[in-house]
């Protein structure tokens, strides 16, 4: 039997039928916990974020175009709440870096799976290690596909400010990934 | 080619994350063909891109479809305490019609004032019969104990075990609350707090 389509799983559930929407949760559960563990940094508040998450996507169901993908709009969900979430813990870093270049020699990507398997958790430490305001715009730019101005208007900041958060983002990431965090 | 005519890096970002004018958007491209260098430096920030987009997704540690399944539930009163509340009430009513004797004499005995004048509107009269209940509190202890002792001795044997059955019975249902109570914390209500 062919799996239900996000699109019908979402009218059963208007319709009343709670289970599918467990469907639904089951489907997102994973990128909606990644997104809210990228943002917060803990496992165990992800987890609690990625449920709050979930269940406001529920209450917010009607206000949902079917016309549109869920899964993009249901990680939305997550990142604003884990965004809401960050700022309560008002984890500020002094934005004292200058503007420049990334020094050093370009970022080499490693060949092999043992070596990719090291990279890969290297990106996720230096993801992990930058503060609050910073991993914001990295995750609405490079996981949630925003554009500048959106992510302006998300974080409530300029896109020229967005523009500059991004810039001293990577180069953090690219100086911890250089030098092995 | 001079330093001061290279792309910046922002620039390069900013055109990576196609977020830059379409007219400097042009410029940069024109530029990037003939200069190596900076298209070196776009290739060493898209490597960089890339990177920061090979986070490998992780589970989450429990499964959220119940917990979240859990949390939709209507919080409804669990089926077990409210047959408890019913048959404790029918209890507590059964009991008082039994014990009424006790009481009606422990009433007779204490002299309690009325309630008629207090609904009929004479507050003043009852006040007065309260204020001489209160002045003559323990003489009235005393009474009431010999009413209480009086109705022992009337009632049989098996009947003067009565207040322990009531404590008894008081007792039960305290546990038996507690432990339909704690059941029901542990229930659809409390999923959300813990991990399933």
């Amino acid at each position: 039997m062919d799996e239900a389509s996000d699109r019908q799983l979402v009218a059963r559930t208007r319709g009343g039928e709670a289970d599918a929407f467990g469907e639904l949760v089951r489907r997102y559960q994973t990128s909606v916990y990644n997104v809210c563990y990228r943002l917060l940094g803990d496992p165990a508040e992800a987890e609690d974020l990625a449920q709050e998450a979930f269940l406001r996507a529920y209450r917010r169901l009607g206000s949902y175009d079917d016309q549109r993908p869920f899964g993009p709009w249901m990680r939305r969900v997550a990142a604003n709440l884990s965004l809401n979430a960050l700022q309560s813990r008002k984890a500020a870093m002094p934005l004292d870096e200058e503007f420049d270049e990334i020094p050093g020699s370009p970022l080499e990507m490693p060949e092999s799976s043992g070596e990719r398997r090291d990279e890969v958790e290297r990106v996720r430490r230096a993801l992990l290690r930058l503060p609050g305001h910073y991993r914001a715009v990295i995750e609405l730019r490079h996981y949630q596909d925003m554009s500048y101005d959106e992510i302006a208007g998300t974080l409530g900041i300029r896109p020229g400010d967005v523009r500059t958060r991004l810039f001293r983002a990577r180069r953090l990431l690219a100086d911890w990934l250089r030098e092995d965090v | 080619m001079s330093d001061s005519h290279h792309l910046p890096d922002s620039e390069i970002q900013s055109l990576l994350d196609e977020a830059l004018g379409e007219r400097a958007a042009h410029a940069a491209r024109a530029h990037l063909a003939a200069c190596p260098r900076c298209t070196l430096r776009l290739e060493a920030q898209a490597r960089l891109f890339a990177a920061i987009e090979s986070w490998e997704e992780v589970p989450p540690k429990h499964n959220l479809v119940p917990r979240v399944l859990s949390a939709l539930q209507p919080s409804a009163t669990p089926v077990g305490l409210r047959w408890a509340a019913v048959v404790q009430a029918g209890a507590a009513l059964l009991i008082l019609i039994l014990a009424w004797p006790i009481l009606a004499g422990f009433a007779q005995g204490a002299r309690l004032p009325s309630m008629w004048p207090l609904a009929s509107g004479e507050v003043e009269v009852w006040l007065a019969q309260m204020s001489e209940l209160a002045a003559s509190m323990e003489a009235l202890s005393l009474d009431m104990i010999d009413s209480a002792q009086a109705w022992l001795r009337m009632t049989p044997d098996w009947l003067a075990i009565w207040p322990l059955v009531v404590a008894g019975a008081a007792i039960a249902a305290i546990l038996g609350n507690s432990i339909l109570l704690a059941g029901s914390a542990a229930g659809p209500q409390a999923a959300r707090a813990r991990r399933v």
